[in-house]
């Protein structure tokens, strides 16, 4: 049971932050993978490709919506956007994950 | 893992594009890895060091594509489409199997959808009216008495203005009209209907428009209304037809519209041909009518009243009634209850019966089905050991096996559909006027979801024990079973078996069901009904209301009509009656003798009333007891007789002959009073399943006009085929009345039959049930007993081998199925116990425990199972030893 719980974890957090990227704007996979990148410092190492499968697991679900547009450099490129479950969704994801940090980091700080 | 609505959507939609799915996949992966090696390229690595930096970063695209498509549900449905497709080609490689699995199968399911929808539209299918829920008919009845009963005009006037429940109140009565016109007189089913009905049903005319107030008043209410079926055979479907005149009971009535098909009001065994404004007659307006029970009341509720409510208010109102008006309304009360329950409430016990035996046969071939796939699956069972050694997962090799079944459920449901499609064909034939329907029986939504959701509970269900015998050890023994054949494990034999026992338990319930009906409709068949149906011919004769009305029909019409249809060659006897006895009951006076003082004021007893012509007795054959029958010579001017059946004479005189006293109608003050000239045997006029009531003949000369209907049934007794003469006696009553209609024209013996005809529709029903159950059964135990004998040839081969004599062989298995047997009946004898209670008044004359059923039909069931596993045993004892042991 263990390892599929964490993989749940790993996975919610990967879609906390690919809602979380597309709150801003819509854009595709390749900048959303640069984003994350960029945001955190590369501290994340993840796989780009894990991208995708939590894209289509989001549209699944009905948080983001696609679209095919072009791309800077007039490219076909699907492009992803939040819905308003989506939106919906995030701030009860960013919700649990804020009490769950403060939980550890309060076991940190007195345990 | 819930899925919701839109997700489903969704996933659909990806399923059903799977192509263009899996191209943009491609297109979505492909740019981003261009677009990273392009940024690789723009940072200064060679091109291949971009392409592998690339790679690195990206992780496995095969991976990531799997995953995607599992983010969609695709991996689901794909290995379930796979799934089906294996479980087809394996259905497929064993057609026997599979014809025989579906066989059985569409036969148990097919079956339940048809009772189910006639269940369906009976039962649980609104009625067609906007305010369905709403409708409700009140009836007048007695204190304690659940037997609804018709309403006097008086009360249903009070009701209307006292009861608040309601927004309206209607009233109607249905009669026989005599339609005129080019053709010869025919007989009509007219309903008379107050103006509001059509308000209270929500329903509007195809063409035209409904009554108005207005036409409930004599003079204004020569309007008629035609049914959809009587514009069509009269008047071609004209559309024109609205301010055309038609002549009913030879007066012109203006046609001011017609009804559409579905219409069906007031619901029935016929349907209504006509629909005219309802008039109360001159009699019912007198104040001193209200103990003349005549009329029907329909009523709406008001928005958000309850039937209990308004049943309370309505019992509250009858009270009140019965204090002001207490000669006429003692003891009275009031029932009110919807419309559809007073439409299906008699059917219901039938239907649900009915349901419960039928699902039986489907639970029995469901057993079959599994005991099937059982066999089927254990001579698989080393394919299935390998896949597993090679690593298919057991919930995986169940899910497959459910597939399996679902899918053979499945067909086997489309060809039940077939099945019951047919079914309801036959069944409708047969059924005819004994279900509260008319018309077709749809196979709508409800009865397709039910369809639908009971092959996927079956299929589970008989898949189930193939799923759960993939326990390890099977799976380990099925390995050995490569190289060895060994005797079939203990867990699946005890499946089987068990299959089996459920199986002769079920079919032995049914088969006592269906012998404890068949034994009370052979006893109610076998009844005596006190006169004699064979060679008589019965026939309506529908006389014009004008002549009733004026208390002539006897003089223009009855005496001339029987004058003339005794001189036809091969009479006997021929009269007429105003109610024919087993088809017809239900018109009461209440009556008291003048040898008694009179009791308390509604403490007579309610006496049947029939107006008969002389002769009537000798046509039926209905014994005259004492005294004499009618004389055409009788002259009621001075004196009014009766004749009275044994029953009167029981209630009112104990040993002392009734002759020549006098019943008296009425109260102490006012009554008429009949001389009592003859006593005849009681005839069981109300059906052969009900004791005869008291019953009071008078003489059809004095018919009083209050309570003559206009028409009357003629019988005659024939020393030719009764039917053979039906159109020379139609002749004769048009030779000498033209204006009367002459109708339904059957043998009396048919009239019984007709009255029997929803038992006997429940005992061939429950008797086909119980039929299909045992041959399922007993194929059932067939199969186990066959495949044991093939399991154990080698074993029987060695004993034969040692010595054993055939006969031992023999014996060996049919101990084997005895046992079996023993227990399934053991099992089946104590359900059958605690179930038959529930055929209760479908039963006559015979008592749900009846031991000579409970005795014989387990002796039938066993000489049946005997026979199928002699077949097998004889195949066991032919063994040949050395064939069996070389074979291994």
């Amino acid at each position: 049971m263990s390892p599929h719980q964490s993989t749940d974890r790993l996975q919610g957090t990967l879609d906390l932050l690919v809602l979380k990227t597309l709150a801003n704007a819509p854009m595709h996979g390749w900048s959303v993978a640069l984003r994350i990148q960029a945001v955190s410092r590369d501290a994340l190492q993840i796989n780009q490709g894990s991208l995708y499968p939590a894209l289509h697991r989001l549209e699944d679900a009905g948080y983001i919506d696609s679209e095919w547009g072009t791309s800077e450099n007039n490219r076909r490129a699907r492009f992803y956007r939040l819905t308003a479950r989506g939106r919906k969704q995030l701030e009860l994801e960013t919700d649990s994950w804020r009490r769950f940090t403060e939980a550890v980091s309060l076991v940190l700080r007195f345990a | 893992m819930r899925v919701s609505p839109s997700q489903l959507a969704r996933r659909l939609g990806v399923f059903l594009r799977r192509r263009s799915y899996e191209r943009r996949l491609e297109e979505e992966l492909r740019f981003h890895v261009e677009m990273a090696t392009s940024r690789h390229l723009a940072r200064g690595s060679s091109a291949a060091e971009a392409r592998e930096l690339t790679r690195r970063e990206f992780g496995s695209v095969p991976r990531f594509k799997e995953e995607m498509r599992d983010a969609r549900g695709i991996t689901f449905v794909d290995d379930l489409w796979r799934d089906v497709r294996f479980a087809v080609r394996a259905l497929l490689r064993t057609p026997g199997f599979t014809a025989i699995a579906l066989l059985t199968f569409a036969l148990g399911i097919g079956a339940n959808t048809a009772i189910f929808s006639i269940v369906n539209a009976v039962l649980l299918r609104p009625l067609p009216y906007p305010n369905a829920q709403r409708i409700v008919r009140v009836y007048e009845s007695l204190k304690g008495d659940p037997e609804p009963g018709a309403v006097s005009y008086p009360n249903w006037r009070d009701w209307q203005q006292q009861a608040t429940s309601f927004d309206a109140l209607g009233g109607y009565t249905v009669n026989t009209a005599i339609l005129g016109g080019d053709q010869q007189p025919e007989p009509a089913r007219d309903a008379a209907v107050s103006a509001n009905v059509f308000r209270i049903l929500g329903v509007r005319p195809l063409l035209g428009r409904t009554f108005v107030p207005d036409e409930e008043a004599n003079g204004k209410n020569h309007v008629v209304i035609l049914s959809e079926a009587l514009w069509r055979r009269r008047f071609g479907s004209d559309p024109s037809v609205i301010g055309k005149s038609i002549p009913i009971e030879g007066e012109p009535y203006l046609v001011i519209g017609v009804m559409s098909a579905s219409f069906n009001f007031p619901a029935g065994p016929t349907r209504m041909d006509v629909w005219t404004p309802f008039v109360a007659p001159e009699q019912a307006l007198d104040p001193r009518s209200r103990g003349w029970h005549w009329m029907r009341v329909v009523g709406l509720l008001k928005p958000g009243v309850s039937v209990e409510r308004a049943d309370r208010e309505m019992k509250q109102i009858a009270q009140r009634l019965e204090q002001q008006y207490p000669a006429a309304q003692v003891n009275r009360s009031t029932i009110t209850q919807t419309l559809q329950e007073s439409l299906v409430g008699k059917t219901r016990p039938v239907l649900v019966v009915l349901l419960g035996a039928v699902f039986l046969v489907l639970l029995i071939a469901c057993a079959n089905v599994a005991n099937l796939l059982l066999a089927r699956n254990a001579s698989r069972q080393s394919d299935t050991a390998l896949r597993a050694a090679l690593g298919a997962g057991r919930g995986r090799l169940a899910r497959q096996f459910l597939t399996e079944s679902v899918v053979l459920a499945l067909l086997g449901a489309a060809l039940g559909l077939g099945v019951a499609r047919v079914s309801l064909h036959l069944l409708t034939a047969l059924g005819d006027s004994s279900l509260p329907i008319t018309g077709d029986i749809p196979l709508d939504r409800n009865v397709m979801f039910a369809l639908l959701a009971s092959a996927v509970a079956c299929g589970l269900a008989f898949g189930v024990a193939p799923a759960l015998q993939l326990g390890p050890k099977t799976l380990r023994g099925g390995l050995d079973r490569l190289t060895a054949r060994t005797t079939a494990s203990g867990e699946m034999r005890r499946f089987r078996n068990g299959h089996v026992i459920a199986q002769i338990a079920l079919s032995l319930m049914l088969l006592v069901g269906a012998g404890l009906l068949l034994r009370g409709f052979v006893t109610l068949r076998n009844t005596d009904p006190g006169l004699e149906p064979e060679r008589v011919l019965t026939a309506m004769l529908a006389v014009p209301r004008s002549y009733a009305a004026s208390g002539t029909a006897t003089q223009r019409v009855l005496r001339p009509v029987l004058d003339r249809v005794r001189a036809i060659p091969g009479v006997l006897a021929a009269g007429t009656t105003s109610m024919l006895p087993i088809d017809q009951t239900g018109s009461d006076a209440s009556f008291w003798v003048d040898t008694r003082p009179w009791p308390k004021s509604g403490d007579e007893p309610l006496i049947e009333v029939r107006n008969v012509s002389p002769r009537y007795f000798t046509a039926m054959h209905v014994p005259l007891e004492a005294g004499r029958d009618f004389e055409e010579s009788d002259d009621s001017t001075t004196v009014m007789r009766c004749v009275v059946n044994q029953a009167v004479a029981r209630l009112f005189f104990a040993s002392e002959s009734p002759l020549g006293h006098h019943l008296l109608q009425g109260g102490p003050e006012r009554h008429q009073s009949f001389e009592i000239v003859g006593v005849v045997a009681d005839v069981k006029q109300s059906g052969l399943d009900a004791p005869p009531r008291p019953e009071v003949y008078m003489s059809y000369a004095d018919q009083r006009a209050d309570y003559s209907s206009g028409s009357a049934w003629l019988v005659v007794k024939t020393a030719v085929p009764e039917l053979s003469i039906v159109s020379q006696v139609r002749a004769a009553v048009h030779e000498v009345a033209p204006d009367v209609a002459f109708s339904n024209a059957r043998s009396m013996t048919e009239v019984i039959d007709h009255s029997l005809a929803g038992r006997k529709l429940t005992l061939t029903l429950f008797a086909l049930f119980a039929v299909v159950a045992l041959a399922l059964a007993t194929s059932g135990l067939y199969g186990v007993i066959y495949y044991l004998v093939t399991q154990r040839t080698r074993e029987i081969g060695i004993r034969v081998a040692l010595g054993a004599d055939r006969t031992r062989v023999v014996w060996l298995v049919l101990s084997q199925a005895a046992s079996l047997v023993a227990v399934g009946i053991a099992v089946g004898i104590a359900g059958a116990l605690a179930l038959s209670r529930l055929l209760g008044a479908m039963l006559y004359g015979v008592g749900a425990h009846d031991p000579v059923t409970f005795a014989s039909v387990p002796v039938v069931l066993a000489l049946v199972a005997l026979v199928a596993t002699l077949i097998p045993a004889w195949r066991a004892a032919r063994v040949d030893p050395v064939i069996a042991l070389r074979s291994e």
